[in-house]
């Protein structure tokens, strides 16, 4: 007998145990908004939040929701449990449309949905322990499979041995470690991240995106998460939508949105990320020819397909060619890149351009620069 | 000093110690739910009802705006209805106890306030019902807060049970008037004042202590 299979014999490992438990009773997981709004009413007047919002989020996959500040997203996020109502449409998860639930229906929606915060939100006051059982607690768990499931979730964030510490006394990763533990030990379907990698330094970052991964791997769930900042969305989404000022700009595969970004908010929120052309170059560029000497510069992207074949492009431009800046990365097995060419004088564009169509000239440069 | 005399002082420490400590209870069996009507009820609130937040709001007031030795007299009858006396004891222990409650309630609902609505929100996610919110989230969290203005209450009812002798409840303000002011008897006085100073620094201590404890976490 193996150990996997002694150990699920006689008690259920803690991961096995969530996922043989989870695929037995879990529903789909999945979420719909039909025409979302949300008005808010200040003093200031009317703001309307979030416009006409339509959008369907698989069964199982990592879903992320960017945007700049104010954008929306927060509000969104909350429609989905209802901490936020919104104005009009519907919101329907596991096709329930969720805006007619009372307070019992709505306590039996959030079990099913759980959820972590930028700043964790941890009660101060109770152990580690304590906050990951509370979920359990108050739906009334008898005490001894509380015990059992508070150390299976805290197994699977990585946190045993330390359920009797206050949260006060642990770091922003364990911290949030902590809430996650939380928002699992309900054994949800859903799980919503409110900027949940924002307080986090990079290291942490990445080691919270990695867990996250590996839950939504291993137990399956959806993940619904929201964030300022393009490197998360790459890091671990599969698909994501990008709102401006309360309305979708865009949405799509992280690739094809990372590669080919069409509307103005996505280029702003990719600027941190993107291999620029070098400063200096762009202090020298000039919009046209300005003699025979000229070089023009070729900038060409590319995403989700082969990477332009360099010697045709050397063969259509002749003599010369000189590449200036490139970067090439692979997101969800999809390449997105970028190179940028400088192309000697007397170099026939309209060839290239026939050899790789995305090709564009963005201005020149002298001969000297 | 007359054995008579540290008698009566005896007697005067455990009066205001009883009057203090049954008034103090009350305060905080009325305060603590009311100070959560006021936070919960509000706008925005999880119990919302504003009508009747700012009506109880209104009289918490008004018996806040009272001078505690208007209230002895005033609560006259109130006192007789309540405990079937107005000398006494007893007769003392209703107008602290109503004088103290809104005290501590405001104070109380100063901390309650202050729970960081990020863990209300948590906690709704979670799923917890309302009075789950207050159990485990808005009660535990601001009780540094809520131990704090307790110790403030307490000491505050030290000083206002001086004035109990009006209703000839006695304790150790009685006694300070009676025969320090009016017999002159300065050595009484003194004494009087030094057991008020260690009482109140004991209060002062120990909720000190308590906070010390609970922050500590």
């Amino acid at each position: 007998m193996t150990d996997a299979a002694f150990s699920a014999g006689l008690r259920p490992s803690a991961v096995q145990g969530v996922v043989s438990l989870d695929s037995a009773v879990r529903g789909p997981g999945t979420v719909r908004f039909e025409g979302v709004g949300k008005v808010f009413h200040s003093s200031a007047g009317e703001v309307q939040a979030l416009k006409d919002i339509s959008l369907d989020i698989r069964a199982g996959e990592v879903f992320g929701i960017i945007g700049r500040s104010g954008a929306g997203k927060s509000s969104l996020l909350r429609t989905i449990n209802r901490l936020e109502a919104p104005t009009t449409g519907r919101v329907l998860v596991d096709g329930q449309d969720i805006s007619a639930l009372q307070e019992d229906g709505l306590v039996r929606l959030r079990r099913r949905i759980g959820m972590i915060f930028q700043h964790f939100n941890l009660l101060s006051a109770k152990t580690v322990r304590e906050n990951v059982a509370l979920p359990l607690q108050v739906a009334g768990v008898a005490r001894a499979d509380i015990t059992a499931r508070v150390d299976e979730a805290l197994k699977l964030v990585g946190l045993e041995g330390k359920d009797a510490t206050y949260p006060s006394r642990l770091s922003g990763g364990q911290k949030q470690r902590v809430g996650i533990a939380r928002a699992l030990v309900s054994r949800p379907e859903i799980l919503l991240c409110d900027e949940a990698t924002s307080a986090l330094d990079p290291e942490t970052t990445l080691s919270i995106l990695e867990l996250l991964r590996d839950i939504n791997r291993r137990l399956g769930l959806t993940i619904i998460l929201i964030t300022h900042e393009m490197s998360v969305i790459r890091e671990i989404c599969s698909r994501v939508v990008v709102l401006e000022t309360g309305e979708i700009a865009e949405e799509g595969p992280v690739w094809q949105v990372f590669g080919a970004p069409r509307h103005p908010a996505t280029q702003a929120l990719l600027q941190p990320l993107q291999r620029d052309l070098p400063a200096d170059l762009v202090a020298h560029l000039r919009p046209t020819s300005q003699g025979p000497r000229d070089r023009a510069v070729i900038d060409i992207r590319y995403a989700g397909r082969a990477a332009p074949d360099l010697s045709v492009l050397a063969q259509a431009a002749g003599a010369g060619l000189e590449l200036l800046s490139a970067g090439v990365e692979r997101i969800q097995g999809h390449s997105v890149g970028r190179i940028v060419l400088a192309a000697g004088p007397g170099t026939d564009l309209a060839a290239v351009q026939a050899a790789e169509t995305t090709a564009r000239v963005i201005g020149y440069v002298s001969a000297n620069d | 000093m007359s054995p008579q005399m540290i008698d009566r002082l005896w007697q005067a420490f455990q009066d205001t110690l009883f009057m203090v400590g049954v008034s103090a209870g009350i305060a905080v069996l009325a305060g603590i739910p009311l100070a959560v009507f006021l936070v919960t009820s509000g706008h925005g609130g999880i119990f919302p009802t504003p009508r009747l937040n700012r009506i109880v709001g209104l009289a918490v007031n008004g018996f806040r705006a009272v001078p505690f030795i208007v209230l002895l007299v005033a609560l006259i009858p109130f006192t007789r209805l309540v405990v079937g006396t107005t000398i006494g004891v007893w007769a003392a222990i209703v107008p602290l106890a109503v004088s103290a409650t809104p005290f501590f309630a405001r104070i109380a609902e100063v901390s309650l306030r202050e729970v960081d609505p990020g863990l209300i929100e948590a906690a709704q996610s979670i799923g917890c019902r309302r009075w789950h919110i207050i159990r485990h989230v808005l009660l535990p969290e601001a009780m540094p807060g809520i131990i704090g203005g307790l110790t403030i209450t307490v000491v505050t009812m030290i000083g206002a049970s001086a004035m109990a002798g009006v209703v000839g409840a006695g304790g150790l303000g009685d006694v300070a008037m009676r025969y320090g002011y009016q017999r002159f008897d300065t050595n009484v006085m003194l004494v009087v004042i030094a057991i008020l100073i260690v009482m109140v620094s004991a209060v002062q201590f120990t909720g000190d202590t308590v906070v010390r404890r609970l922050k500590a976490r």
